[in-house]
């Protein structure tokens, strides 16, 4: 065991204590994935709501409204897509790009190998 | 410094949804050396890549100085002093080696500074400064990245393997630097899959199988098992 004491050690304890912390997810994805799924079943219920709710009046002023409603959960909806879509895709392209590099790396090994061969 | 320099409790991590880690359990204390070694695919490397920081792990925690740090950058870490050295080397094959090492001045440190503890580290790279990093040996690749680490005078450093593909006898002179490292106090974790050089070096030794932990103690007791922990075989009733 070494000096326990040493400036180093000191400086280095200093440094992880001035950390900031994100509170790093394993899958940083996964809670926009939960919230599409989530907004989108707001979204069905919404369209169940407003048909059942229109098909029960005859009134107009009535039917009006539940429509504004079914237009709603239609965003809604649209919405819950698009954020579940940007979540895989950005899922997708992090393994994309990470196997981009393990080939670069790769293909860079080949042509040294290939120099030193060539030599 | 009274809180280990780094520690796991029960860390879960993996890729996407598959967990590789199981409850992994490490300690390494202020100038300390560990060695974990264990076969291929155990998860030794993911082990290194939860205490780097660039794998966060789905459970449990990561302490470094007795501060949780789960969901650090690894950048921030890095600056602050935890350096990996990965498997495979970790260089930049297509730069030469001065300039490889003037990567390292990301840590704030002058060039000169990166440099002449580098060079004073390893003098054979200093012959070769100009040359393209890819085309050293390959001992001299991994001294490049172990001068690379040690340029930037961090206070816990990580091995990846930096035994593979390597002569014994390059194995043994790389080693023989860990040890001098380690006599001057550095804290190093070691990650390895053949045992017997690294074993030499270090203070504590464990094993680890299919994502956990599943012996630690001293290197010579640690060597009497291996082989049986690597076949399978129970031991003297360990846990395997």
């Amino acid at each position: 065991m070494s000096d326990e004491t040493s400036p180093r050690l000191q400086e280095f304890q200093e440094q992880v204590d001035g950390l900031k912390l994100s509170g790093g997810k394993a899958n940083p994805e996964r809670t926009t994935v939960r919230l599409a799924i989530a907004l989108f079943v707001v979204a069905v219920v919404l369209e169940v709501v407003a048909y059942t709710g229109s098909t029960g009046t005859s009134n107009a002023l009535e039917q009006n409204d539940f429509l504004i409603l079914a237009i709603l959960g239609v965003v809604v909806a649209l919405g819950a897509v698009a954020l579940f879509i940007r979540a895989s895709m950005t899922r997708y392209f992090r393994y994309w790009l990470v196997r981009l590099i393990y080939e670069d790396r790769a293909s860079t090994d080949r042509i040294v190998e290939a120099i030193k061969d060539a030599d | 410094m009274t809180a280990p320099l780094l520690e796991l409790r029960g860390v879960r991590a993996g890729y996407g949804i598959i967990d590789v880690l199981h409850g992994v359990d490490l300690v390494l204390e202020p100038g300390q050396v560990v060695a974990l070694l264990g076969p291929n695919g155990a998860g030794k490397s993911t082990t290194l890549g939860v205490a780097s920081g660039q794998i966060q792990p789905s459970a449990g925690q990561l302490l470094i100085g007795g501060r949780e740090v789960n969901g650090a950058k690894p950048d921030a870490l890095a600056r602050a002093g935890v350096c990996l050295v990965p498997e495979g080397r970790g260089i930049f094959p297509n730069l030469t080696v001065s300039e490889n090492i003037r990567m390292m001045t990301f840590s704030g440190r002058s060039y000169i500074e990166v440099q002449d503890k580098a060079y004073a580290l390893f003098p054979r790279l200093g012959e070769r400064r100009r040359q393209l990093a890819g085309t050293l040996s390959g001992g001299e690749q991994q001294m490049l990245a172990m001068a690379r680490a040690m340029s930037t005078d961090p206070a816990l450093l990580m091995l990846d393997e930096l035994s593979m593909g390597l002569a014994p006898i390059i194995v043994e002179e790389l080693y023989g630097q860990v040890a001098e490292l380690a006599s001057g106090g550095l804290s190093i974790l070691i990650v390895e899959q053949f045992a017997q050089t690294v074993l030499g070096v270090a203070d504590t030794a464990a094993i680890m199988l299919h994502g956990r932990i599943t012996r630690t103690g001293p290197p010579n007791e640690i060597a009497e098992e291996l082989t049986a922990a690597y076949l399978g075989i129970d031991v003297g009733g360990h846990d395997k």
